[in-house]
């Protein structure tokens, strides 16, 4: 139960990395090299002081995305984005070239703005990368798309609508909806 | 003028809790005013009481002379502090506040007036002794005239528009053969821009150093001023980093430069604090360039350096008190900066950022003042300027302070939002920063986004977190991992209870 191995995918690069319990510490193996990591929780899932082979890192995790093991981690000043997918899963999807399993995608506001037009309307096909609406944030229009092939199950959202980051806008499922709904 | 007992600051921001910490210190109330978008902005936080103005952007409340005055009257407050920007420097909103029986914490409305109008400011300099930047007093259209002028003033010069600004419609022109092409080229320009042809000529400085004195004066005649602060170092023409001294001054020209802009003031009849600006040339010729009539941004760094409290000046000088000190009662020790941090992306061309600040950590310890108008946890607004906070760091030497501050920049976290800090750090790792060297043009011309630099431990760190945070969470409770998918703030509660239920279990 306290082993895992991963494939992260980090500033354009893929790392292979196995995780496993070794007490109240960790040990990590990433491409070859051992580290011993000592890791206290200061804010649940939010703060974390680590200890990697005796170095102090204090880190944030500003966002987190279980499901997909999608992070923005902070440190000090500067942020990455980090993917973190179990080696099978990533495997998986390797194979088919998608996101391996997931039957509906849910488009959020990345940042607060305001919904300039829908591009897609419900029922409608769309392809993975397609837009689905533009939002207007910082006097900057930016189109957002769809992560996945499928069809459009609603628009949640009006045009000229002020929307906070992290709203959820529209849905697509990969199949057809249900008959229904 | 009796003492003050309430105050109403009619501001936002950083500002607003700087001049109401001065009033907790000297025991005067704080009365906050706030915008629908504001109601848990950092000042209301801070205020003894605040008043909601209504509204969301600037134009529909800290702009409304109207409602601050209705807001101060109904709190009881005897005097309003105006803070910088908003409406600080509208001699309207001074004389409505005179005309409601309240005390204006600025200079009188006329001394505004003159200075917020580059002509007037220019004649009453020019009258005054006070050196401004040659140029012809009003528009030039003969060429043969021009050439004259330009002679006289000597060159490089610049023709500008009558009407211009924003550096729109204006030529530099090196020599006497390049005149006559500039002069017609900027009038038609001109013409289309702004529907008015008429041009006129100023001398050009080349690599110009932005200094600025501050000045303070009481309502009985006396004006002093506090030294020099240099603000060269600017992104398209808004200050980034200040300091004081300037590495570029010395004790003559201080005095010099001081001395001037005592007398620009006196020419005007100012009171309270005010700041004048010169632009200066490599050969250490300065100009009067404009009076800023109210606070700087900038004001700490002279604090430090002077130990003064200047909005605690501009309260008594509001009262009627006389100038606690005189000219050869101020002393200057040791090194100031100030970084602006603002809520803007240096990797994609300084776009404002706005959001929630998710994370927040000051920098502390030896040296440091951070004037900030944030706490963690709250919404940074697309509605208002995207100044955060100024970190100020002092020390006794300009080697002590860039030291300090690398640490300093090194301890600060914020989260959640884009700030320019990785600029400052790239700045501070500038030899021409370290050395003093930078004239205005120094970041258009040198700074470039390929240029921020990482932590190189980053992707290693972040790497190792991620992958022990996913092994832990899924592990032993499959459940949670798909729970709030991606909801920060739904899957905080969950973790939340989850936490609270594991307490009540375990003991």
């Amino acid at each position: 139960m306290s082993e895992g191995r991963y494939v992260v995918d980090i500033g354009g690069a893929k790392r292979r990395v196995a995780v496993a319990a070794r007490g109240a510490r960790w040990e990590l193996v990433l491409d070859g090299e051992t580290h011993l990591v000592e890791q206290a929780v200061l804010e649940r899932d939010e703060v974390v002081h680590l200890l990697v082979d005796g170095r102090s890192y204090l880190v944030d995790l500003v966002e987190k995305d279980w499901k997909r093991g999608r992070f923005v981690i902070n440190f000090f000043a500067d942020q990455i984005e980090v993917r973190v997918r179990d080696e099978l899963e990533a495997v998986a999807e390797e194979i088919t070239g998608g996101r391996g399993g997931e039957e509906s995608f849910e488009l959020r506001a990345p940042m607060p703005g305001i919904v300039v037009r829908a591009l897609a309307a419900p029922g409608e096909t769309v392809a993975r990368g397609q837009g689905l609406l533009v939002l207007e944030a910082m006097k900057m229009q930016n189109e957002l798309a769809s992560e996945l092939d499928g069809v459009v199950q609603e628009i949640l959202v009006e045009d000229g609508q002020m929307v906070d980051g992290g709203t959820v806008l529209a849905r697509v499922a990969r199949s057809e909806p249900p008959a229904g709904t | 003028m009796a003492a003050l007992k309430k105050v109403l600051v009619a501001n936002r921001g950083e500002i607003a809790v700087r001049v109401m910490r001065t009033l907790r210190e000297r025991r005067i109330g704080s009365v906050a005013v706030f915008s629908e978008v504001d109601r848990l902005a950092a000042h209301v936080l801070f205020a003894d009481e605040a008043l909601p103005l209504g509204g969301k952007t600037s134009a529909e409340s800290y702009l409304r002379i109207d409602k601050i005055v209705d807001a101060a009257r109904r709190a009881g407050a005897d005097a309003v502090h105006p803070g910088y920007g908003f409406l600080s420097e509208n001699p309207s909103f001074a004389r409505a506040l005179t005309a409601a029986g309240l005390t204006f914490v600025g200079p009188p409305a006329d001394a505004m007036e003159i200075m917020g109008n580059k002509l007037k400011a220019r004649a009453k300099m020019l009258a005054a002794g006070v050196r401004v930047i040659p140029g012809t007093d009003g528009p030039v259209s003969d060429p043969a005239e021009a050439a004259r002028l330009a002679e006289e003033i000597g060159y490089p010069v610049i023709v500008k528009a009558a009407a211009g600004g924003g550096g729109k419609g204006m030529r530099i022109v090196r020599g006497p053969d390049q005149l006559a092409a500039a002069l017609r080229a900027t009038g038609e320009e001109a013409g289309k821009a702004f529907a008015d042809s008429a041009v006129y000529l100023e001398k050009y400085i080349d690599r110009p150093r932005h200094i600025e004195i501050q000045v303070m004066a009481d309502a009985r005649g006396n004006a002093i001023h506090l030294g020099e602060r240099e603000c060269s170092l600017q992104r398209r023409h808004q200050k980034v980093v200040e300091e004081c001294p300037s590495p570029f001054v010395d004790a003559a020209m201080r005095e010099a430069m001081g001395r001037m802009a005592v007398q620009a003031a006196k020419a005007v009849g100012y009171v309270g604090a005010g700041t004048v600006e010169f632009i200066v040339d490599p050969g250490r010729d300065f100009y009067f360039l404009e009076m800023n009539t109210r606070l700087q941004v900038e004001h700490p760094v002279t604090e430090m350096v002077t130990y003064t409290d200047l909005v605690e000046l501009q309260l008594a000088a509001a009262a009627g008190e006389p100038l606690p000190l005189r000219q050869e009662d101020v002393r200057a020790r040791g090194w100031a900066m100030e970084f602006r941090i603002y809520a803007e992306d240096p990797a994609r061309g300084f776009l404002p950022a706005a959001g929630r600040i998710l994370r927040l950590r000051e920098p502390v310890g030896p040296g440091i003042r951070h004037d900030s108008g944030i706490y963690q946890g709250c919404e940074v607004s697309v509605f208002y300027d995207p100044l955060l906070s100024k970190l100020v760091v002092y020390g006794a030497e300009r080697g002590d302070v860039l030291e300090r501050a690398r640490r300093a920049f090194d301890e600060f976290v914020v989260a959640g939002i884009k700030t320019n800090i990785p600029f400052h750090k790239w700045l501070l790792a500038q030899p021409a920063f370290a050395a003093g060297d930078c004239d205005t043009h120094y970041i258009d011309e040198h700074f470039r986004p390929e240029l921020l630099a990482q932590d190189p431990e980053l992707p290693f760190v972040a790497l190792v977190a991620a992958a022990l945070a996913y092994h832990q969470h899924g592990r032993g409770a499959p459940a949670a991992r798909g729970e709030a998918d991606g909801a920060t703030s739904r899957w905080r509660q969950a973790a939340r209870r989850e936490a609270v239920m594991r307490r009540s279990t375990h003991g």
